[in-house]
């Protein structure tokens, strides 16, 4: 691989992982309520999410 | 105040401080004698913050350039973020600026603690977040970096670091239990990530154990939302 293509490599796992974080935040922006499914959903997730993070460090 | 709120948040780091140290050394020791200079790992930990992918990340380094398999990976890798996001969008609203790096530190454990910790009523809960990412953020950059320098100078068993984190999740899931009331969503996760563990192996049970924690997160809305009325 060339220096180049390192800094692509490199930005692309940047830019993947940025849009996996900022996603939720840019549909459900501010400005708008969120829509009532998505704030249960965001509610009853985190309890069953630790459940994954105890199988997967 | 940001006096206060560091102090508040510096003791929910310390495991964090523990693992990701020790994990960060590994890390840009792995780079290191893997023919990369501590650069590396330091604008890795520094602009990506999550180290399973930065992990992956080396072995993409030396293998031929592909980015589009890159760039999949990582979504896969990384998707689980999503999820973090959505359980965030409340608790992040009216951050201002600081909301900006609240979202782009917010790795697995930065979540974790982010979601649970009881801030207390006279710390302000923007800067208290704000030092929880930027605590961890600093162990796992300062522990790449002193790795990628150190390199093939230290040699030391990792074998049971990661262990740290391991137990680290489970005081928060209990953590989480014992605040709630019931236990449905819990269940959900324990059982639908044991099931798609043994279905689809280590590598790929993060998707579809999503995809199935949403359905039935989803099919169960109404009873519920019906426990939550009763309660209140």
């Amino acid at each position: 691989m060339t220096i180049s293509e390192q800094i692509i490599t490199i930005t692309l796992c940047v830019l993947g992982t940025m849009t996996t974080r900022f996603l939720p935040f840019l549909i459900f922006s501010e400005k708008r309520p969120t829509p009532a499914f998505v704030q249960y959903i965001g509610r009853y997730l985190p309890s069953a999410v630790f459940g994954i993070g105890m199988k997967a460090p | 105040m940001k006096r206060k709120a560091l102090k508040a948040a510096f003791p929910y780091t310390i495991p964090i401080f523990a693992g990701f140290w020790f994990l960060g050394l590994a890390y840009g020791i792995y780079m290191n004698v893997s023919g990369f200079s501590f650069v590396y790992p330091m604008i890795m930990s520094l602009a990506i913050f999550g180290g399973s992918l930065e992990f992956v990340a080396v072995s993409m380094l030396l293998s031929p350039f592909a980015p589009v398999q890159t760039l999949v990976m990582t979504l896969l890798i990384q998707a689980r973020h999503l999820f973090y996001g959505i359980s965030m969008l409340e608790k992040f609203k009216n951050m201002g600026w600081k909301k900006f790096y609240l979202i782009f530190g917010m790795c697995d454990e930065t979540f974790s603690i982010n979601y649970t910790a009881d801030i207390p009523k006279d710390v302000d809960r923007g800067w208290f977040m704000f030092f929880v990412t930027l605590l961890n953020h600093f162990y796992w950059v300062s522990g790449a970096t002193i790795g990628g320098l150190l390199g093939s100078l230290i040699h030391f068993d990792t074998d049971g670091i990661s262990f740290v984190m391991t137990s680290m999740f489970v005081v928060i899931f209990m953590e989480q239990w014992m605040k709630e009331k019931h236990h449905i969503s819990a269940y959900i996760g324990l059982l639908v990530s044991a099931a798609c563990l043994i279905l689809f192996g280590a590598d790929s049970f993060m998707l579809p154990t999503m995809a199935a924690i949403i359905a039935l997160l989803a099919a169960s809305r109404r009873k519920l939302e019906k426990l939550e009325v009763n309660e209140s």
